[in-house]
């Protein structure tokens, strides 16, 4: 697993090889890799050289708990499908996040395990009013006290119940709300 | 033969009303040396407008190769109960309906003789498969994949038998059979996976053919060294989706 990523994420291969690729979904017990634990080095930009890639998905288990900041680097452009799992407690930092990095997401499914509401809620007010992101679709892959959340108004945001395929190996019993 | 044809109208316009299902009866039909319809399919080589090779004989290429007849019947069997397939079939007939119609004399008058897209139909599936084009054959062998790996099966249908879309058919079809077989590669457990990984490793051609890879690269006991993932990643040049669980 952390080989494939290295791969993956490594700029020679990127440039040089799945040019096809459209969608990666990856998930895994530590995302540090991912997130880069080097600040010389932008990992998640590394994406960029993957040329057909417009569908982006991530699931780390230790995200939630993480106390340094997302690393800033290249804007994935391309992406218009994204899938976070496990966000961080902190709202700003998942706002920045999904505005920097992926300006043109329109897409966007965000699985809260161990977020509670007070913590999404700043994040979907941000995302809401965010003039960078142009956000069509929202999915919430969440607890069942988010269930309440389906009636209330973020600007352009609302959901509606739906059912997503389970993204990474430990399913759990979960409700969904989608846009 | 217009006598031949005259004579066996009547079995051709009983086929005809046959529901989709029932053509492993009219296949057998049509096979049967002792009936005059297979000079009806060659009347059908003389339609100069037929965008398909109507002919029952194979391709110069599979006459030298060895036939798993019974193989082949199996398949078509298999094709025969592919729901998406079906639509497939029926662009088909209705394709070759609007192009299909063969001048011949029936008592003594010229008529039209207006060919059953579903006998056409039949005949593409049980006896002219090996000389479609190979874009059609490469999508008939991935929905005919795809129906009997299906997560969701109708209940009503009869139960797929995987060793149908396994199993090899003939050596002209192999290249279609593998091509479906690695286009979507999920749902592998360990060993499969394992397994895979060495397939693709030792034969690069056969990572070609894999567009969807879901990798269990998560799962404990699965020790690839980096060159052996870098081998394998290399290798899928096609591949369009990665789920790497």
């Amino acid at each position: 697993m952390k080989h494939a990523i290295e791969i993956l994420l490594d700029k020679e291969f990127a440039s040089t090889h799945l040019s096809n690729l459209r969608q990666l979904r990856i998930a895994e017990e530590r995302g540090n890799e991912l997130y880069g634990q080097s600040e010389e080095e932008d990992q998640l930009g590394m994406l960029t050289l993957y040329p057909n890639l417009v569908s982006l998905a991530f699931k780390f288990s230790n995200l939630a708990y993480m106390t340094k900041p997302f690393p800033t680097g290249q804007s994935l452009t391309r992406i218009k499908e994204l899938n976070l799992g496990n966000l961080r407690h902190l709202p700003e930092e998942n706002a920045a996040f999904v505005s920097n990095r992926f300006p043109n997401v329109r897409t966007l499914t965000l699985d809260s395990l161990g977020v509670g509401r007070s913590h999404l809620k700043p994040l979907l007010e941000r995302l809401a009013s965010s003039p960078t992101v142009a956000i069509e679709s929202l999915t919430l892959i969440s607890t069942a006290e988010f269930i309440g959340m389906r009636h209330e108004n973020f600007g352009r945001l609302s959901f509606t119940f739906a059912e997503e395929a389970h993204l990474g190996p430990s399913p759990r019993g979960k409700d969904r709300l989608e846009r | 033969m217009c006598e031949s044809i005259g004579s066996k109208w009547g079995c051709l316009e009983e086929i005809a009303r046959l529901p989709l299902r029932s053509f492993s009866n009219a296949s057998t039909f049509l096979r049967n040396p002792t009936r005059s319809s297979c000079t009806a399919q060659t009347s059908l080589q003389t339609a100069s407008t037929a965008p398909i090779d109507f002919s029952t004989s194979p391709p110069s290429t599979s006459s030298k190769s060895p036939r798993n007849s019974s193989g082949l019947e199996k398949f078509t069997r298999a094709l025969l109960f592919s729901p998406s397939l079906s639509l497939l079939l029926l662009e088909l007939k209705q394709a070759i309906s609007s192009f299909h119609t063969v001048p011949l004399t029936r008592n003594g008058k010229l008529t039209r003789l207006v060919i059953c897209p579903l006998l056409l139909t039949s005949c593409l599936i049980s006896q002219s498969l090996l000389s479609l084009p190979p874009e059609l054959l490469s999508d008939i062998f991935h929905l005919a994949h795809r129906d009997t790996f299906e997560d969701d099966p109708d209940p009503e249908e009869p139960e797929h038998d995987t060793s149908l879309t396994r199993d090899p058919i003939c050596r002209t079809l192999l290249f279609f059979q593998r091509e479906a077989l690695f286009r979507e590669v999920t749902g592998l457990s360990l060993d499969q996976f394992k397994l895979f990984v060495r397939t693709i490793v030792d034969n690069s051609q056969l990572g070609e053919f894999v567009r969807v890879l879901a990798a269990p690269w998560n799962v404990a006991g699965l020790k690839n060294s980096k060159e052996e993932t870098k081998a394998l990643l290399t290798n899928l040049s096609h591949v369009e989706t990665l789920r790497i669980t």
